[in-house]
C-alpha cells in the first residue's frame, strides 16, 4: 500500500532527520500532525490470501501454491538447467541458494509484496540483489517462462559475481555496477533467442538510422525506446561473442570488477574502446540488414498508412477490428499517457468516437491491452473490449446504438482474457483465457454466460478465428516451442493440425469464402502474410517485407486488410486492399522469382519448405558477417535443443568456415489429429520431459521469518550533542511482515542523554494493511519564553526539551485500486521541559486522536505531476479527552483536485482545498510559499501549499481554503548531454499558475472579495482579537526541471487581479507539482 | 460547442448537404425527412447534424430474444450518427440491417432512401420512399422525399448534369436543374 508505506516512511523519515531539526532547533516535527497529513496514492490491492509452499532443489528455493506445484516443478527444472549452463559459463557457483517466488498469473505477481511499488503489465519478473529474490510470473507461455525464469537467474549470478554475496551489495558502492547495456545484454543474451519481433525492432533501427549511440545508452535507458536497449545490448553482446570468442562474456563481469570503467574494461576484453565497438558493431548490423531490401518491400509500399496527420505522431494504435461497412476501425489507442479503445476513421485515423472516456475513474482498473483484446461484433453495434476489474479480466460490451455498457462478462475460472472473434451470429464470443496458468480457447454464449472450455493443453493456445459458417475456430496452437495452426471443429469437438512449419504460424483469419485461411508466419525470420487452401493444401506468400506485419484484420466482405507493422520506432496501422485469388497465386509466384531472381536457384525452395535456417534472403554477407551469421543461427530454435541455453552453446567452438550447416529443417508436418487438445488432457507424452525429479523434491509450507533488508548508522556532533542514529528494516522473505527500527541516542555533558526510537510494524499479508509504531522521540528547541540566564559568568538563552511518547495504529482498507478507507488511532503524551541551563517543567499533556479518511484517486503521473484524472480525500478527526488536560480539538479537511489534458502533455491543474482544526486546542496551519516534499521548515507539517508569492507561513490560522489553477507545458523531452559527463533530462517544462488562498481563526471575519491588494499592509497572524481576513492572490509562472527528482523554479507576484502587482517573489523547491 | 464542431464538420463533408437539402422543409411541416421520433419540430437546417437527445424508451416486458434486438429508435439515431460523421454506407448498412429485421418500421426504409439517394443509389431510393410511404401513407415527410426524387427522376439527363455527389450540394429547395417535362 503507498499510502501505508509513506505514512510509516514519513515518521522513520523524521526521526532519520532528528538531528537536522537537533541541530536548527526550530520547531517540532509532531507526530501527531505527521498523523494527520493525509496521503494520496493509488492501491496495490491484494485480493487473494496467499498459501505458500517452498521446495528446495539442489541450487534453488522455490516459493509457489500448493496447488501450482506442476508449474513450480516445471520452473526448477528449466533454472536448474539454466543453473548449470551459466555456471559453466561463468565459472561461478552461487553463494546461496536464491529464494524464487512463483506466480501462476501476472495480476498475482502485481499483488506481491516483495516490492511496494505498482508492477505494470510490462515487467515480466524481477531479482533484486539484497537478499538475491527473484519473483516470476507465469504469462501462459512455457517459453516465455522459461526465458524469464533464467534471464534473472543471470541477473543472480551477476550479483554473486560482482558483490560476493547479499550481504556485501549494502556496503558496495552502487555506481560501481557495471552499465545497464552489459547487465541486461548479458541476461537476454543468456536466456533467450531474439524472436521476430525482437528482431523487427533492431532492423528497424538500422535501417532508419535510429540506433541508439553506446556512449549515451546508459545514461538514456529508460527515457526513450526501451525495448530497443534491450535489444541492442543483446546483439551487442551476441557480436562480442561472435567476433571475439563466448569466452569473453564470461570474463566481463570479472573483469569489471578490476576496472569500473566501460572505455577501461572493453579495451581490456576486446582492444576496443566504446566509440569502436559501437561502429563495428553497427557497421555489421547495416551489412546483414540493408541487403534485404533487395528482395523485400515496405509496407508503405504495399499499403496505405492510416494515421499519418502530424497530431497522430504520439497515438500508438493496436488491435484494429472492422466496423460493419468497413469505414471505422475500432482500436487500443495509447499516446503514453492515456490508454482507451476509440473508433477511428478508416480513410485518416481521425478519432470519431472514444467509447472509454471516464473509465478509468469508474469501475475498471484498466484496460487490458493485448492481441484482440477489442473486437467488432458482425451485428455492427456491439464492441467488446477487455478490462481488468479486481483481481480478473472482464469482457465488456459496449452497445453502439445505445452508447452505454450493456453487459460486463466476468467469469471466475478465467483470470486472463485475450483474442476476442465474434462468431458470425455475434451471439458468441471464442477467446483465449487464461485459468491457473494455462491458456486456452474458450467460447462464451453471450446471452446464457456460459463459457465452454475446448482447449487443453499446457502449452499457449492463441488468435482464435471463427469460420464464416461459425462452425469452425481456426487458432495457433503452440508444441515443441512453436506456433501452428490448427482448426477446431464445433460439432465434433476436436482440432485437427492444418498448418505445421517450422516457423510460427500466427493470426489465422478465414476469407469469407470459407475455404482459406490468411496468416502470419515467421518464414525467413520476418513476419509475412500467407493464404493457405484448405481444398488445395497449398500455401501461398502474399509479401515479402523489411519491417514484418502483425495483428492483421480483414475486413467484413473480405477486400480489405488492417495490419500493424514497426517502423521508425513505432508500430502503425496500414491499410492493404486483399488481392483476389489469381491475384494471390499471381503475387506468390512473383515473390518467389524475386528472391530466385537475387539469389539464384538454392533460394528458390518453396515456402512451404520452410526457410528458417536459410538467413534471412540468402543475400551475401562478408567474412565478418558469415561469423556473426553462424552465431545468429545459434539463435535459431531448430538449431537447438528446446531447452537449451545458448551460454551453454556458445562456450562450444564455434564452427569453421566452410563447415557443414546445421541440419536441414525438418519437413512440414502433415495434418494429424491431436493428442492433448481435450479439455484437461495430459499434455503429448515427451514434449516437455522432466530430468531433474521436481516432484520428489522437498517441500514444507512458508514460515514467515525476518531477515535484515537494511542497516544505516550516523553519527554527529553540534554544540555539545552527540547524536548516534542506527536504522534498521526487517522483513520475511515475501515481504508480508516489515519491522523498521530506528534509534538515536542523544549525549551531552550538560544535560541528561537521551534515547529516541521508533519502532513500528505493517502487515501486508491481508487486503487490509496493518501498521502500528511505538515512540519516544525527544527534540530540543531553544525556549519559547526567551528567557536569559547567566550561566558560568555568560548571558544563554535557554534550551527546552519536548518529548513526545506513545503510539500509532493504522488500518487501510482498499476499496479497489482507486480507492481506500484510512482508519486511524493515535495516542501521544508530550512533556516539555527547560533543561538548561536550569531545570523546569513547561508543561504536558496527552492526545488521543481518532481519524478516519476517505480517498479517491485515479490519476496518471508524468514526471513533473500528475497529467490526468482527479484525486480527493475528506478526513475528519477527533480528540477523546479522557482526563483534564487532555487535547481536545476536532479536524476536518478536504482535498480535491482535477488535471484535465490540453495536450499530449501540457496538463490544466485545479485543485480546492480546505482545513479546518475546531475546539478549544485547534491547530494552527500555515499559508504561504511553494509546496515542498521536505520538513526543511518549521511547521511543515502544518502547511497547506502552495500559495507562491508570499513568505513561507506568512498566513496563520486555524482554517485555511486555498484554490489553484496551473497550466503545464512541455518544453523539453529527453535530452542527453555529453559534457560534464553524459546524463540526460527527461524533462522540462514550463508553468504558468494562479493561488488563492487566505487563513483565518474562529471569529475572524472572512471577506472573499475583492482580493487583498498587495500595496496594502498584510493582516495575518493570530492576533486575539477577531479580524477581517481577504483572501490572497498571486499568479506566476516557473520553470520545472526533472533531473534526478523535479526542480522547481518559480516566479509569482501578489495581485488582487484587478491590476495591483507586487514585485516578483523567487521560490525553489523540489517535488512534483501539487 | 460541440453542435458548432459537428456543423463544422458536416460543413466540411460535403456529401452531407444532400441530407440537409432533402430535409429543408417548410417550417410548419411536422415531421422531418430524417425519421427519428425526436427530431420533430427542431431547426430543419441544423436538425441533422445535431445529436437527437435520446428519450426513455416505453417500458414493456420482452422476452431475451427481443431484448438482443435493437430498437429502431436506437438504429435511426446510429444511423444518423454515422451520417454525421460522413460514413454513409455505415449507415445504410446498420438501416439495411434494422429493416430486414422489421420490414414494417417506415422511418427505417425512408432514412435508407436517404442514405441510397446520397450514395447515388436512385433506384433503391425510389423503391425505399416508396416502401415509406405506403407503411405510413400520410406521413408527408415521405411523401415528399418522394416526389422530389421522383421529379429529379423526370428531369432530362444531359450531359451538364453533375454527379451525385455535386448534385447533393444544390440546393434542393431551387432546383439547379430544370425539371424537364
Amino acid at each position: 500500500m503507498q499510502s501505508n508505506a509513506k505514512r510509516s516512511s514519513a515518521l522513520l523519515g523524521a526521526l532519520a532527520l532528528s538531528w537536522i531539526g537537533w541541530a536548527t532547533p526550530l520547531a517540532a516535527q509532531d507526530i501527531l500532525t505527521l498523523q494527520l497529513q493525509q496521503g494520496f496514492g493509488q492501491n496495490k490491492v491484494r485480493y487473494k490470501d496467499f498459501k505458500w509452499i517452498v521446495m528446495e532443489s539442489e541450487h534453488l528455493q522455490i516459493y509457489h501454491e500448493s496447488e501450482f506445484a506442476p508449474l513450480a516443478e516445471r520452473a526448477v527444472q528449466y533454472l536448474e538447467e539454466g543453473y548449470g549452463h551459466i555456471s559453466a559459463v561463468l565459472r561461478h557457483e552461487l553463494s546461496s541458494k536464491p529464494p524464487i517466488v512463483i506466480f501462476k498469473s501476472h495480476y498475482e505477481f502485481e499483488q506481491t509484496n516483495i516490492v511496494q511499488d505498482f508492477l505494470p503489465p510490462g515487467v515480466a519478473g524481477f531479482a533484486e540483489p539484497l537478499r538475491y529474490r527473484m519473483v516470476i510470473p507465469f504469462n501462459g507461455d512455457l517459453d516465455d517462462f522459461r526465458n524469464v525464469l533464467v534471464h534473472e537467474l543471470m541477473h543472480i549470478f551477476q550479483y554473486d559475481v560482482l558483490y560476493k554475496g547479499p550481504i556485501k551489495r549494502l556496503s558496495s558502492n552502487p555506481l560501481s555496477s557495471p552499465p545497464t547495456w552489459i547487465m541486461e545484454g548479458l541476461a537476454e543474451y543468456a536466456t533467450q533467442e531474439m524472436n521476430t519481433i525482437d528482431e523487427m525492432v533492431l532492423r528497424d533501427a538500422v535501417l532508419t538510422d535510429a540506433l541508439i549511440p553506446l556512449k549515451v545508452m546508459d545514461a538514456a535507458w529508460g527515457t526513450g525506446n526501451v525495448f530497443l536497449g534491450y535489444k541492442q545490448s543483446h546483439s551487442l553482446m551476441s557480436y562480442i561473442a561472435a567476433n571475439y570468442g563466448p569466452e569473453k562474456i564470461s570474463r566481463i563481469l570479472r573483469v569489471w570488477d578490476s576496472q569500473n570503467d566501460t572505455d577501461k574494461l572493453l579495451e581490456r576484453l576486446i582492444d576496443l574502446d566504446m566509440d569502436e565497438l559501437d561502429e563495428r558493431w553497427s557497421a555489421q548490423l547495416r551489412k546483414q540488414y540493408w541487403p534485404l531490401l533487395q528482395t523485400r518491400d515496405y509496407v508503405s509500399e504495399l499499403a496505405h498508412k492510416i494515421a499519418r496527420r502530424p497530431e497522430d505522431q504520439y497515438q500508438h494504435y493496436s488491435n484494429p477490428r472492422w466496423s460493419l461497412s468497413g469505414d471505422m476501425l475500432a482500436v487500443l489507442s495509447s499516446d503514453g499517457v492515456e490508454e482507451h479503445v476509440d473508433i477511428i476513421r478508416l480513410d485518416d485515423g481521425s478519432l470519431v468516437e472514444r467509447i472509454t472516456t471516464h473509465m478509468r475513474a469508474a469501475d475498471y482498473d484498466m484496460l487490458t491491452f493485448g492481441s484482440g483484446t477489442v473486437a467488432w461484433a458482425p451485428d455492427g453495434h456491439t464492441i467488446a473490449f477487455v478490462a481488468k476489474k479486481g483481481p480478473r479480466d472482464a469482457v465488456l460490451l459496449w452497445d453502439l446504438y445505445d452508447k452505454r455498457l450493456k453487459a460486463t462478462l466476468d467469469f471466475e475460472e478465467l483470470e486472463v482474457i485475450e483474442s476476442l472473434d465474434w462468431a458470425p451470429d455475434s451471439r458468441r464470443l471464442a477467446l483465449v483465457g487464461s485459468s491457473n496458468g494455462q491458456s486456452d480457447i474458450y467460447v462464451i454464449d453471450v446471452a446464457s454466460r456460459q463459457l465452454r472450455q475446448l482447449t487443453g493443453t499446457p502449452q499457449r493456445d492463441d488468435y482464435p478465428s471463427w469460420s464464416p459458417d461459425g462452425t469452425r475456430i481456426a487458432f495457433s496452437a503452440k508444441q515443441k516451442g512453436q506456433f501452428d495452426i490448427k482448426v477446431y471443429d464445433l460439432e465434433t469437438d476436436r482440432a485437427q493440425a492444418l498448418i505445421s512449419s517450422p516457423a510460427d504460424d500466427l493470426w489465422p483469419l478465414w476469407l469469407p469464402e470459407g475455404n482459406k485461411l490468411l496468416f502470419v508466419s515467421t518464414r525467413e525470420r520476418i513476419n509475412d502474410l500467407f493464404v493457405y487452401h484448405l481444398e488445395e493444401q497449398q500455401e501461398y506468400r502474399l509479401t515479402r517485407t523489411i519491417s514484418g506485419i502483425m495483428t492483421p484484420a480483414l475486413s467484413p466482405d473480405g477486400k480489405q486488410l488492417v495490419l500493424a507493422t514497426y517502423y521508425r520506432g513505432r508500430p502503425e496501422l496500414y491499410r492493404m486492399d486483399m488481392p483476389s485469388w489469381p491475384e494471390v497465386k499471381k503475387r506468390s509466384s512473383e515473390l518467389a522469382a524475386r528472391v530466385e531472381d537475387r539469389s539464384g536457384p538454392t533460394a528458390t525452395l518453396p515456402d512451404s519448405a520452410a526457410l528458417a535456417s536459410t538467413p534471412p534472403d540468402s543475400t551475401a554477407l562478408s567474412p565478418a558477417g558469415a561469423v556473426l551469421d553462424r552465431a545468429m543461427a545459434l539463435l535459431d530454435p531448430q538449431a537447438r535443443s528446446p531447452h537449451a541455453v545458448k551460454l551453454a552453446e556458445i562456450s562450444q567452438p564455434l564452427a569453421a568456415p566452410g563447415e557443414a550447416p546445421p541440419p536441414a529443417p525438418e519437413a512440414p508436418r502433415a495434418a494429424l489429429p491431436l493428442a492433448g487438445d481435450e479439455p484437461g488432457q495430459a499434455p503429448p507424452a515427451g514434449e516437455e520431459a522432466d530430468t531433474t525429479g521436481a516432484h520428489n523434491l522437498p517441500r514444507h509450507p512458508y514460515t514467515p521469518k525476518l531477515e535484515f533488508d537494511g542497516i544505516a548508522l550516523q553519527m554527529g556532533y553540534f554544540g555539545g550533542f552527540f547524536s548516534s542514529i542506527a536504522q534498521l528494516s526487517m522483513s520475511d522473505l515475501l515481504g508480508n511482515h516489515s519491522l523498521a527500527l530506528s534509534t538515536d541516542y542523544v549525549a551531552s555533558q550538560e544535560i541528561d542523554n537521551d534515547f529516541n526510537f521508533a519502532l513500528s510494524y505493517t502487515y501486508y499479508g491481508k487486503r487490509p494493511t496493518y501498521n502500528m509504531a511505538l515512540f519516544n522521540w525527544n527534540q530540543f528547541f531553544n525556549d519559547r519564553q526567551d528567557r536569559i540566564f547567566l550561566y558560568r559568568g555568560q548571558w544563554v538563552r535557554g534550551i527546552e526539551r519536548s518529548r513526545q511518547s506513545g503510539l500509532l495504529a493504522n488500518i487501510s482498507y482498499p476499496l479497489d485500486i482507486y480507492r481506500r478507507l484510512d482508519l486511524s488511532y493515535t495516542f501521544v503524551d508530550e512533556q516539555s521541559q527547560l533543561v538548561w541551563p536550569v531545570r523546569e517543567a513547561i508543561e504536558g499533556f496527552a492526545t488521543h486522536l481518532f481519524r478516519a479518511a476517505y480517498v479517491h484517486d485515479s490519476i496518471s503521473y508524468g514526471l513533473l505531476g500528475p497529467t490526468t484524472g482527479r484525486r480527493y480525500f475528506f478526513s475528519v478527526g477527533r480528540t477523546l479527552a479522557l482526563v483534564e488536560g487532555d487535547r481536545s480539538f476536532s479536524h476536518l479537511e478536504g482535498d480535491y483536485r482535477h488535471y484535465l489534458r490540453l495536450g499530449r502533455w501540457s496538463v490544466l491543474g485545479l485543485r480546492a482545498s480546505g482545513v479546518s482544526s475546531l475546539g478549544r486546542d485547534g491547530l494552527q496551519y500555515n499559508l504561504g510559499g511553494p509546496a515542498w516534499f521536505l520538513p526543511f521548515y518549521s511547521g511543515f507539517n502544518l502547511n497547506m501549499g502552495p500559495l507562491r508569492g508570499y513568505r513561507f507561513t506568512e498566513f496563520l490560522g486555524s482554517r485555511v481554503l486555498l484554490l489553484n489553477t496551473e497550466v503545464r507545458v512541455p518544453f523539453i523531452r529527453n535530452i542527453t548531454f555529453g559534457w560534464p559527463g553524459t546524463f540526460a533530462i527527461p524533462a522540462v517544462d514550463g508553468s504558468f499558475f494562479m493561488d488563492i488562498g487566505t487563513a483565518w481563526n474562529e471569529g475572524d471575519e472572512l471577506d472573499l472579495w475583492p482580493l487583498h491588494n498587495p500595496h496594502e499592509p498584510l493582516v495575518s497572524g493570530p492576533s486575539g482579537e477577531p479580524q477581517a481576513q481577504q483572501l490572497h492572490g498571486s499568479v506566476g509562472f516557473g520553470l520545472l526541471v526533472y533531473f534526478i527528482l523535479p526542480l522547481n523554479f518559480e516566479f509569482a507576484k501578489q495581485t488582487d487581479l484587478r491590476g495591483n502587482y507586487s514585485d516578483y517573489e523567487f521560490h525553489f523547491s523540489f517535488g512534483k507539482s501539487f | 460547442m460541440r453542435s458548432c464542431r459537428l456543423v463544422i464538420a458536416a460543413l466540411l463533408t460535403g456529401g452531407l448537404w444532400g441530407c440537409l437539402e432533402v430535409v429543408r422543409r417548410p417550417a410548419d411541416r411536422a415531421a422531418p425527412a430524417w425519421s427519428a421520433p425526436q427530431a420533430a419540430g427542431r431547426d430543419t437546417l441544423t436538425a441533422p447534424v445535431l445529436p437527437l437527445k435520446r428519450q426513455p424508451a416505453a417500458k414493456k416486458s420482452k422476452t431475451e430474444g427481443e431484448r438482443s434486438q435493437p430498437g429502431i429508435r436506437q438504429v435511426n439515431e446510429y444511423a444518423l450518427w454515422c451520417v454525421e460523421n460522413g460514413m454513409w454506407k455505415e449507415a445504410r448498412l446498420h438501416l439495411e440491417q434494422a429493416a430486414s429485421r422489421d420490414s414494417q418500421a417506415a422511418s427505417l426504409h425512408n432514412n435508407l432512401g436517404i442514405v441510397y439517394e446520397h450514395l447515388g443509389l436512385e433506384e433503391e431510393a425510389t423503391a425505399a420512399y416508396r416502401r415509406a410511404q405506403a407503411l405510413r401513407p400520410g406521413q408527408e415527410a415521405y411523401r415528399s422525399n418522394l416526389q422530389r426524387l421522383e421529379n429529379r427522376h423526370r428531369a432530362p439527363r444531359d450531359s451538364l448534369a453533375p454527379p451525385p455527389e455535386a448534385q447533393d450540394s444544390t440546393d434542393q429547395a431551387h432546383p439547379a436543374l430544370p425539371t424537364g417535362e
